[in-house]
């Protein structure tokens, strides 16, 4: 009796589907994720609940609970960013807002009196980043 | 004279480096990006909104002129004096609406932190009445 011949060569290993994976993931945090900007770990932005989504902060001048000011990674005045923030809009004439990531347990006239500062250095639009509560 | 055929391999080619690359671009993606949504507050809009030149005749009685929403801390909130909960903000900013109220001014007492008057502040909003930060 003639046994069929074994197929020869070595088994096929299942690497396109591993690849498949792992290019989906791939996909998925591109698209999902935020690229996080100079974001101070330390400042924990207020959560809310009833406001819009809206993006990452790009660029923003960061206040820590004591109030103090940092724009760039740099710890800076509020009339040295407002300096750096409008001679970047001569080159974009399109005015956009500023965003402002204020730690969540700085007092709020501290805050207010910070963006005040900034209105009279000619920023005049100027927004609060809040972070997104879902919880019930 | 004779050219000799150049030789064909059959080899496949590796997938290894290709993986290496994908895998190394997941690790990146996942370790820079956050899930955290963010939410845009504006602040400085807002305030310049209480020019009175703007506001549309009021119909019926007109007993009230303003409001003004007061923050302290722990979210405790008193509008035109009375303490009102986080949650009833808008509907008493809207009852005062109807009375002829057209602005609110929203003034952040000595404890108040930001979480406090952004809390305030995004609920106040879904009122009808202008809202204008005292800075």
């Amino acid at each position: 009796m003639r046994l069929p011949p074994q197929p020869s060569g070595s088994p096929v290993e299942p690497t396109l589907a591993l690849i498949n994976v792992v290019f989906l993931l791939l996909l998925f945090f591109v698209v999902t994720g935020t690229i996080v900007y100079q974001h101070d770990r330390s400042i924990l932005p207020p959560t809310s609940m009833l406001l819009n989504p809206g993006k990452a902060p790009v660029d923003g001048i960061y206040i820590d609970a004591e109030g103090t000011l940092k724009f760039r990674g740099e710890v800076q005045g509020t009339a040295g960013i407002a300096r750096a923030l409008n001679a970047g809009a001569e080159s974009d004439p399109v005015a956009r807002t500023v965003q402002v990531v204020a730690d969540r347990r700085l007092r709020a006239q501290t805050l207010l009196a910070i963006v005040k500062e900034l209105k009279s250095h000619g920023l005049t639009s100027l927004s609060i980043v809040t972070v997104r509560d879902d919880r019930p | 004279m004779h050219i000799s055929e150049p030789v064909r391999s059959r080899r496949r080619i590796s997938l290894t480096p290709l993986v290496d690359v994908i895998f190394l671009l997941l690790m990146f993606f996942m370790l820079s990006s956050t899930f955290a949504r963010f939410a845009d507050l504006d602040v400085a809009r807002q305030s310049t909104s209480a020019g009175e030149a703007a506001l549309p005749p009021v119909a019926g009685p007109t007993d009230i002129r303003g409001a003004i929403v007061s923050v302290s801390a722990d979210y405790r909130v008193r509008v035109n004096g009375i303490e009102t909960a986080l949650d009833d903000i808008a509907d008493r900013l809207d009852v005062l609406y109807d009375r002829g109220a057209r602005t609110a001014i929203v003034v952040a007492d000595v404890s108040a932190t930001v979480q406090d008057l952004v809390s305030v502040l995004e609920r106040a909003r879904r009122s009808r009445i202008a809202l204008a930060i005292a800075q």
